[in-house]
């Protein structure tokens, strides 16, 4: 009827039409309109349990088994009488435990053991591999009739398996999606459940409106004739009411634990409401498009069509009638129909494979570059391998088997989790091995009793030797079972797998122990859940919805302002927000609201829990904003004092740092904590060098002893790095306050302290020169006196003793008067007049005054004189002093030495150094030399004055002498003497 | 009325499609099944609405 190569581009057009419709949806989405969540779609997207086993295989078995077909269908509407207790409970569970697969379900609710995912994860792949072959072993078989080739159907069916492998990739693993949330898919199988529902409803209309006169004439006629046994059970039909309810069985178990069907009605739920409305929708869509499955049946049967063939009679009479384009209707209705089963069937064990086996054993290696995209490349590689599984069943053992056979085998399989979940959700007893056990034991009695014959069926099994030795025993027929006969199959391996599973699960959990994490997932799993206050469970809500909340918590306003901030934050855009970031954008919000309300109730607020009245609401939400206001108030408030503080500190640091004083403070164990600048200078240590040191390592002068809860004050000499020591005055005290130490304040008082001994010299020398001046006074006249009558005595005849005794007088007398022109020359008795004058000069003077002086002939004399410019001074008293310097020096080196004096201009002032190689001072007695009357050369060596002298008449030149002297090692004088401008 | 009424309501199901009941309709039982199954769905509709009034919830 069509070409081969038109139904492939046919297949290709629909298939980038469920794309665009995908895409569509979930354009939809990200702009905040969903179209998916909604009831109505929930309850089509469920419909994926119709699958071409609905659309071509019930009528294959209304025409070989009669009504049987019916269970498929009566068993989920059975069970959607349960949805809002049991399906509503694992929707919750699965929403708050993070729960993507029912694998993970199973595993988590038995502490989460990787193991017991990976074995339903390896079950669900072998039990599910021949629905997933029942599907393309479908669409080969209608390609191939309505093309006409047959031998063509093995390279469709592998080139249509590729598509809609590739096609699954696209819908379900464009991108990891940590929620398994997939809007588009959902409501592309939406809408290709309309679309088969409306294909087959076409043709059963056709057959039942077309070809015979209704329903009447075609149930009398089918009544009347060979086939009357198709419409009844029991005993006179080919199926038993054993059968019927084994099969009502199977179909209520994979309504729930298909994984497709946990996938659409758990994983993609939106709201838990849209149970509510699915539980009567989805039935009705089951009863809808089972209408006409007994006319179309009976119909074929009657136009004479083989029942062998009657798994495809939606298209053979189509057909027959030349009815192309209906035809063709139904075959895109029953590839659609296998279409939404692969895809979402792939995508759920895919997602199961990730979780349970690819997972876990990459986790190491998470690190690694662009692991996301070698995790997105990895499931869209399972994705195809699952799809090409089913491919190799359906050309391999497909063709031996009907569809509704396969399609029963996956029934069986996945009854093998009904006891681990079903029970598990309502006993806390059982535990992970007891799941672990009776998966295992129902699983193999599955395999045994179901996989293994069909394998022999098909020849991949040998049938000889001791396999059947086996297969034919009393005890392990796969078709009697312990020698239990007279039961159909189905019936028979439903009955084994339960009872082993059942009995398994509940005897290896009753006598083993269970973890902590066991029992603590049990409690979660059947105690947490509480109908009475179970809401709607978490939606992701549009940005309005959001934005409604939050707005009617903390203002309009506000709510705004905050959703604009998180927008501009990531850079989002209102019209265009991915899923993930609305949910990101909820949770922000919920935090925001958690702020005023607590977690728990802004949880509640936006999962709708929060059950408030409008007036009740209203006063929450003026209490809300009333404190959002005080918050800002204090804020601000707070800010302002921030800000004044900060100042405060910056003025007091300045302050502190402008002391001309040093200013630090240290800890209780004596490291500096604080060290202004004055301390800098002072002590010749930077700040950055002296935190966190310990004091005493700054300067050796502050001891630890001086650190006591007393305070200290007093003086202190310290030694800095770089210059003499310094004389300090200090005040350590404690610090008040939380925080303990001490505070030290340092004055550098070394130069007061040299001015206090230059004031205290010259006091001392003014008194002791009035003094002087006094004895010089009286001493002088009497003096005068007695030599003038020595004169006058010298001048008469004498003898020789009184002539002798009278020059002796005379030497004393002189002698006397000498020490008297000292006395007065200390106190200034004779005032001077300063004139500019060179010190080269009277330097030169002085020496060629002691040049010829017999004592200085063991000196070596050395000079160093540079050009300086004329002093004003008074050049006898400088002579005088140099005078002094030398002839002291010349006592210093009694047994000879070196005496160097050097002249040189330096900084403003003219320096002279007397160094000589004597005895040296003593350090004792080193500052008193300029003392009056203090002498270290005995009593009748010297006045004692000398010195002193020196001292004076420097002084009243303006300048300054310093002696440096070490015992034994020589003694320099340093004078230095203003140069006026 | 809580979880009890579905549990009536599946209860009622199973006997809707359970061997007794379904053998006193052997004659016409397919037009049995289809409007007990139609029935079905009307009855859980209506439990729908009424606990949805009640309560809003199971």
């Amino acid at each position: 009827m069509f070409s081969p190569w038109t139904l492939l581009i046919i297949i290709l057009v629909y298939l980038l039409l469920l794309f665009s419709v995908a895409y569509f949806a979930e354009r939809k989405e990200l702009q905040g309109r969903s179209l998916v969540s909604n009831p109505y779609i929930y309850s089509l997207s469920l419909a994926v349990y119709c699958t071409s086993w609905t659309f071509y295989g019930s009528v294959g078995r209304a025409a070989n088994s009669g009504l049987s077909f019916l269970t498929t269908y009566i068993g989920p509407t059975l069970m959607a009488a349960l949805w809002w207790v049991v399906l509503r409970k694992i929707v919750y569970l699965s929403k708050e435990n993070r729960i993507t697969t029912i694998a993970d379900f199973i595993s988590s609710r038995y502490g989460k053991s990787l193991g017991l995912s990976v074995l339903v994860t390896f079950v669900a792949i072998i039990g599910i591999t021949p629905y997933l072959g029942l599907q393309l072993k479908a669409v080969m078989t209608s390609f191939s009739l309505l093309s006409g080739r047959p031998e063509g159907s093995h390279f469709a069916g592998w080139f249509i398996s590729l598509l809609l492998g590739v096609f699954a990739v696209i819908f379900g693993a464009r991108r990891l999606d940590a929620s398994e949330r997939h809007g588009g898919l959902v409501f592309a199988v939406a809408f290709e459940s309309a679309f088969k529902l409306i294909a087959f409803l076409l043709v059963g209309i056709f057959v039942t409106y077309g070809l015979f006169n209704g329903f009447g004439e075609i149930f009398s006629r089918i009544k009347a004739g060979p086939f009357a046994s198709l419409m009844t059970i029991g005993s006179g039909s080919p199926a038993s009411f054993l059968e019927w309810t084994s099969l009502t069985f199977l179909s209520m178990m994979a309504i729930m634990f298909l994984p497709r069907q946990f996938h659409v009605a758990v994983v993609e739920n939106y709201s838990v409401d849209h149970i509510k409305k699915a539980m009567w929708l989805f039935p009705l869509y089951l009863f809808l498009i089972n209408i006409f499955v007994l006319p179309i049946a009976y119909g074929g049967l009657l136009l004479g069509e083989a029942p062998s063939a009657a798994d495809y009679f939606v298209l053979s009479i189509p057909m027959h009638y030349n009815q192309s384009l209906l035809a063709l209707v139904v075959f895109i209705g029953g590839f659609s129909a296998a279409t939404a089963m692969i895809i979402v069937e792939s995508v759920a064990l895919s997602t199961m494979v990730m979780n349970s086996f690819v997972m876990p054993t990459l986790w190491d290696l998470s690190a690694i570059r662009n692991f996301h995209a070698v995790v997105l490349n990895i499931k869209r590689v399972v994705i195809l391998g699952c799809v090409f599984l089913g491919y190799i069943f359906a050309v391999y053992i497909g063709e031996f088997y009907s569809l509704v056979d396969i399609g029963l085998k996956s029934f069986e399989a996945v009854t093998i989790f009904a006891p681990s979940i079903l029970l598990g959700l309502y006993w806390k007893g059982g535990n992970k091995k007891g799941a672990i056990a009776g998966i295992i034991a129902g699983f193999s009695v599955w395999i045994y009793t179901l996989l293994i014959p069909s394998l022999m069926r098909a020849g991949l099994i040998e049938t000889g030797g001791l396999m059947a030795t086996i297969f034919n025993s009393t005890l392990l027929n796969p078709t009697a079972l312990f020698g239990l006969k007279g039961l159909d199959r189905w019936s028979h391996s439903l009955f084994w797998g339960l009872f082993l599973n059942i009995g398994f699960y509940v005897g290896v959990s009753i006598f083993t122990r269970q973890s902590d994490a066991e029992t603590q997932q049990a409690i979660v799993f059947v105690d947490s859940f509480s109908p009475l206050t179970l809401a709607p469970a978490q939606r992701p809500a549009t940005i309005a919805e959001i934005e409604d909340i939050l707005g009617q918590y903390i203002g309009p306003i506000e709510a705004r302002d905050s959703i604009d901030g998180f927008m501009k934050k990531n850079g989002l855009d209102r019209e265009s927000i991915s899923r993930e970031w609305l949910l990101k954008l909820r949770q922000e919000a919920e935090r925001t609201l958690s702020g005023a309300l607590g977690t728990s109730i802004s949880t509640l607020v936006f999962e709708d829990r929060m059950v408030l009245t409008h007036d009740e609401a209203m006063r929450v939400s003026d209490s809300i904003q009333h404190i959002s206001r005080s918050l800002r108030l204090s804020r601000q408030e707070l800010a302002e004092a921030n800000r004044q503080l900060a100042m405060l500190k910056e003025f007091s640091e300045n302050i502190i740092e402008s002391l001309p004083l040093g200013v630090a403070t240290l800890d209780e164990s004596l490291n500096v904590k604080y060290w202004n600048s004055g301390m800098e200078m002072i002590t010749g240590v930077e700040k950055s060098d002296a935190l966190d040191k310990s004091a005493s390592g700054l300067l050796t002068c502050l001891e630890p002893r001086l650190f006591t809860p007393e305070v200290h004050e007093g003086e202190i000499t310290c030694r800095r790095n770089f210059e003499p020591p310094i004389i300090l005055k200090g005040n350590v005290s404690r610090l008040t306050g939380a925080q303990k130490g001490y505070v030290l304040v340092l004055e550098d008082i070394t130069e007061k302290k040299k001015i206090e001994e230059e004031l205290f010299r010259a006091t001392k020398h003014a008194s002791v020169g009035k003094l002087a001046a006094g004895v010089a006074h009286e001493i002088g006249n009497p003096l005068a006196s007695i030599s003038s009558l020595v004169q006058e005595l010298q001048t008469e005849d004498l003898t020789s003793f009184t002539a002798a005794s009278l020059t002796t007088i005379n030497q004393q007398v002189h002698r006397i008067a000498r020490i008297v022109r000292n006395l007065g020359d200390f106190a200034r008795l004779y005032p001077r007049q300063k004139v500019p004058t060179n010190l080269r000069d009277i330097l030169e003077n002085t020496l060629n005054l002691v040049r010829y002086d017999r004592n200085f002939r063991k000196i070596e004399i050395q000079t160093d004189v540079h050009d300086t410019p004329p002093l004003k001074i008074d050049p006898d008293q400088i002579q005088q002093v140099f005078l002094n310097l030398i002839l002291n020096a010349r006592d210093a080196m009694p047994e000879g030495g070196s005496l160097s004096i050097s002249v040189k201009q330096s900084d403003g002032h003219v320096e002279m150094c007397f160094a000589d190689t004597g005895q040296g001072i003593d350090p004792e007695v080193r500052d008193k030399v300029f003392d009056p009357f203090f002498s270290t050369k005995g009593p009748t060596k010297g006045t004692g004055l000398g010195l002193s002298i020196c001292y004076s008449i420097i002084k009243d030149h303006g300048g300054t002498i310093e002696i440096d002297s070490e015992k034994d090692r020589g003694t320099r004088f340093i004078i230095k003497m203003p140069v006026e401008a | 009325m809580g979880r009890d009424v579905w549990f009536f309501l599946f209860f009622i199901g199973v006997l809707l499609f359970g061997w007794p009941l379904m053998s006193i309709f052997l004659s016409g039982l397919a037009m049995y099944l289809f409007v007990s199954w139609l029935l079905f769905i009307v009855l859980i509709y209506f439990a729908t609405k009424v606990t949805e009034r009640e309560d809003g919830g199971g």
